[in-house]
């Protein structure tokens, strides 16, 4: 019997199905246990990122003068430095490449990056910078999870799996917010929603956010009343979903144009960073409102306990905006979670006040639409509207309004999806062209070696006639021939269909050189070049192969439709059932 | 613009069947107009580059008219070509012929010549066909196949020795038309009677007469 046969015979058995199930559900115990650890670690980095930052909080209210001018400024040079250079972590955006690293399948962060975003934006926040802390959080949870992955030598699979653990876990821990760590992990971060990824994401919530809960206490970061709402408001709140969004690409857009001013200062990187915290301390002389996360203000605004006029509030948004914009364009580590939920909260207000004014109808309270607003945004401007429902359903304890919750964050993702492409996350990736889709044939053939996808070609010189290659290979079986010059240098791909046509008609032979013959239009793909490449390439021509060339123009070989074809059939089979 | 499922399917580039089993599926952006299905040239560019599927307009195929004849018609018959050596002949050709500004002509005649140096293309009976090897290289509008009738028959280092009396220069944009036209050509030489026909240096009107006649 052949071991083909062999096999076959095993495979039918309940003995092979037995240990075949026992080896998943060994896995998945396995992550359980790896999840709780990554849960454990993140929930400690939550609880120290919110102790540290609200320490400084306190400390930065007991100051005054010129020194809390200084302080912003102090705190982003310092925060910067100790981050690029005690922890050498130099990259600008976290997120994205955390998100790069899940996508791309390696699952590798440096180490530095467990603690670097940590110290960094606690610095920057904590001394009055106008910025969030959830990418900080999430760029050191994913960290930790890469590290601990590393620590125990895992697959790339897990690696990546343990990430998203590390980002659950940090987003659970941080804003006691378990449901809303899995999902975001799952909308935003893997961007697939397997049911083995569930396994972990869960663990690691849950153990994250009770960490936090033990250390910190059980707490509402933002306690509010019911409100009812009528069917009416619902409309409204549609409409809101779509002005929140288009509030939230403004703030997106005034973020960019001020990263390129700042981005012409020629200073060294922690001193641009500390001149925009300047700035900020400035306009804190002025409105002590603009400095920080702004959590204070959002809690007037969705307790209804904000007396001021609305003008004061518009005012605030754009004052927030300059200085969110100085923080974080200058290089300053922070992310726009907590910008957000201001400018959410505060358009919500003055949206929900203005309904108001509409006579005949009436409307609930503008808390509410403050609130949703909040919301909105993060749904929009990430492009994930269930992160955005359960962020706010569990920060603010706020189920009376999930019917507005979710339709008006379904609302701003659409808006979002129409007015860019891509989330704040994905959008310099895609610029960058390095965002693949996880499980996409494109995105799993980026790790395939292209030797495995490459075949020899022999080849002919260029002023070989027709007769000369018939005599040559006339027995050959191969249907691809290269073209080169007397010095060997690839000159275009002979196609046997193109030849067929001529190969019996021996008065041809004298007359058609092989130059005649070789497609020299064939897209080429360089040495270094990856499947993935090749499979994109294969878009832009209807030829049966392409060839690689290296840096001397050199053939090396050809990548060839149906291998390709077989290769990705194969490593889609392969990693559907993982 | 507007396109119907059959000009969506020829600039995408696929069969219609395809377009129809994605309309069923709802994956192609398509959209009702008073009852008719149409689509929007535009969101269909977009759609196929972000799915990286190439827009490719169709080079249909003129099947009506053998491309040798009309390549021929474009190239033109010329008579009285004065010249006493393969070379000079090739560029008196050359000279004759009304190509478009930018391509060299210098460029041209060495192509031709570096082919000769290969293997002569006298394929005997006193008719070559000078041609370049790569057909790509030159910025041609369109192919063109020229006949010239020389004054004086001469050595042209042909196959069989003979001196050359007349030559189809191919001039032609892409391999395949190239090799089209260079093997219906030669089919053409090999009736009997063309070659002799040549010898009494026809016109155009005459010429492909003759070779619509061959077949």
């Amino acid at each position: 019997m052949s071991r083909h046969e062999d096999s076959r015979s095993l495979v039918g058995t309940s003995k092979a199905i037995v240990a075949l199930r026992m080896y998943e559900a060994r896995e998945g115990f396995q992550l359980m246990l790896f999840g709780t650890l990554v849960g454990g670690l993140t929930g400690l980095a939550g609880v120290l990122l919110n102790l540290t930052v609200h320490e400084m909080e306190h400390f930065r209210h007991g100051i005054s003068g010129w020194w809390a001018v200084w302080l912003p400024a102090i705190g982003a040079i310092l925060g910067l430095s100790l981050q690029r250079f005690v922890f050498r972590d130099s990259l600008s955006h976290g997120v994205p490449n955390v998100i790069e690293s899940v996508t791309s399948g390696n699952g590798i962060l440096p180490r530095g990056m467990c603690l670097s975003r940590l110290v960094s934006s606690a610095l920057t926040v904590g001394s009055g910078g106008a910025a969030g802390l959830e990418g900080p959080i999430v760029v050191t949870g994913g960290a930790i999870g890469s590290y601990v992955a590393r620590i125990f030598n895992m697959s790339q699979r897990r690696r990546v799996l343990l990430i998203a653990c590390g980002t659950s876990g940090a987003i659970a821990s941080m804003f006691n917010a378990p449901i809303t760590g899995m999902i975001f992990s799952l909308e935003v971060i893997l961007g697939e929603w397997k049911s083995r990824n569930l396994v972990p994401t869960i663990t690691s919530a849950a153990v994250a956010a009770q960490v936090s809960r033990l250390l910190m206490g059980d707490k509402v970061p933002f306690p509010r009343e019911e409100i009812v709402h009528t069917s009416a408001d619902l409309a409204a709140f549609v409409l809101l979903g779509l002005v929140a969004a288009g509030a939230g690409w403004i703030m997106i857009k005034i973020l960019a144009w001020s990263e390129k001013l700042f981005s012409r200062v020629p200073l060294p990187a922690p001193l641009v960073a500390g001149l925009g915290g300047l700035m900020v301390g400035l306009l804190a002389l002025i409105v002590p409102q603009a400095q920080g996360e702004g959590y204070d203000s959002v809690r007037l605004y969705i307790n209804g306990d904000f007396q001021g006029t609305l003008l004061a509030v518009a005012l605030l948004i754009g004052l927030r905006l300059l200085a969110t914009g100085c923080t974080l364009g200058s290089g300053g580590s922070g992310g726009v979670f907590a910008p957000s939920l201001f400018l959410g909260s505060a358009v919500g207000l003055i949206f929900g006040n203005l309904l108001h004014k509409i006579p005949l109808l009436t409307f609930t309270k503008p808390e509410a639409y403050a609130l949703v607003g909040m919301a909105s945004v993060i749904a929009g401007l990430m492009s994930a509207p269930l992160s955005g429902i359960f962020i706010i359903l569990e920060i603010c304890k706020s189920y009376d309004l999930i019917l507005p919750l979710m339709l008006a964050c379904l609302s701003a993702t659409l808006a979002g999806r129409f007015l860019e492409e891509g989330s704040v996350y994905t959008r310099e990736l895609i610029s960058q062209g390095t965002f693949r889709r996880r499980g996409s044939g494109v995105q799993l053939l980026a790790d395939v070696d292209i030797s495995e996808v490459l075949s020899p070609c022999s080849e002919v010189e260029m002023h070989q006639t027709l007769g000369d290659f018939v005599s040559r290979y006339g027995t050959d079986q191969k249907d691809v021939y290269a073209l080169v010059d007397k010095e060997g240098i690839y000159q275009g791909l002979i196609f046997l269909e193109d030849v067929r046509p001529y190969l019996f008609d021996q008065t041809l032979y004298p007359l058609i050189t092989m130059a005649s013959i070789a497609d020299c239009r064939v897209p080429h793909l360089g040495a270094e070049a990856t499947p993935d490449m090749a499979w994109i390439t294969f878009g832009g021509t209807k030829r049966p192969a392409l060839p690689v060339i290296d840096g001397h123009g050199r053939l090396v070989g050809v990548v060839r439709k149906d291998r390709l074809f077989d290769s990705t059939r194969t490593e889609l089979s392969v990693h559907e059932e993982s | 613009m507007s396109l119907d499922i059959q000009q969506a399917a020829d600039f995408l580039g696929v069969e219609q069947q395809k377009i129809e089993r994605w309309l069923r599926q709802g994956v192609i952006p398509a959209r009702q107009q008073g009852g008719q299905l149409c689509f929007e040239q535009d969101q269909l560019a977009s759609w196929a580059n972000k799915i990286n599927l190439p827009c490719r307009k169709q080079q249909k195929a003129h099947a009506h008219e053998n491309p040798l004849i009309a390549a021929l018609k474009r190239g033109g018959v010329h008579g009285d070509l004065v010249a006493t050596t393969r070379d000079k002949a090739l560029e008196a050709a050359i000279s004759r012929l009304q190509l478009p500004p930018k391509l060299d002509r210098g460029q041209l005649l060495a192509l031709l010549i570096e082919r000769e140096e290969i293997v002569s293309t006298g394929t005997g009976g006193g008719v070559a066909i000078p041609h370049p090897q790569q057909s790509q290289v030159l910025p041609l509008d369109h192919s063109l196949v020229a006949c010239f009738h020389l004054d004086q028959p001469l050595d042209y280092g042909a196959l069989d020795g003979q001196d050359v009396f007349c030559l189809f220069m191919i001039l032609s944009l892409e391999a395949t038309a190239h090799l089209k036209m260079l093997s219906a050509l030669a089919r053409a030489l090999k009736v009997p009677g063309f070659v002799n026909f040549l010898k009494t240096k026809p016109d155009l009107e005459a010429l492909i007469t003759h070779i619509e006649a061959a077949g």
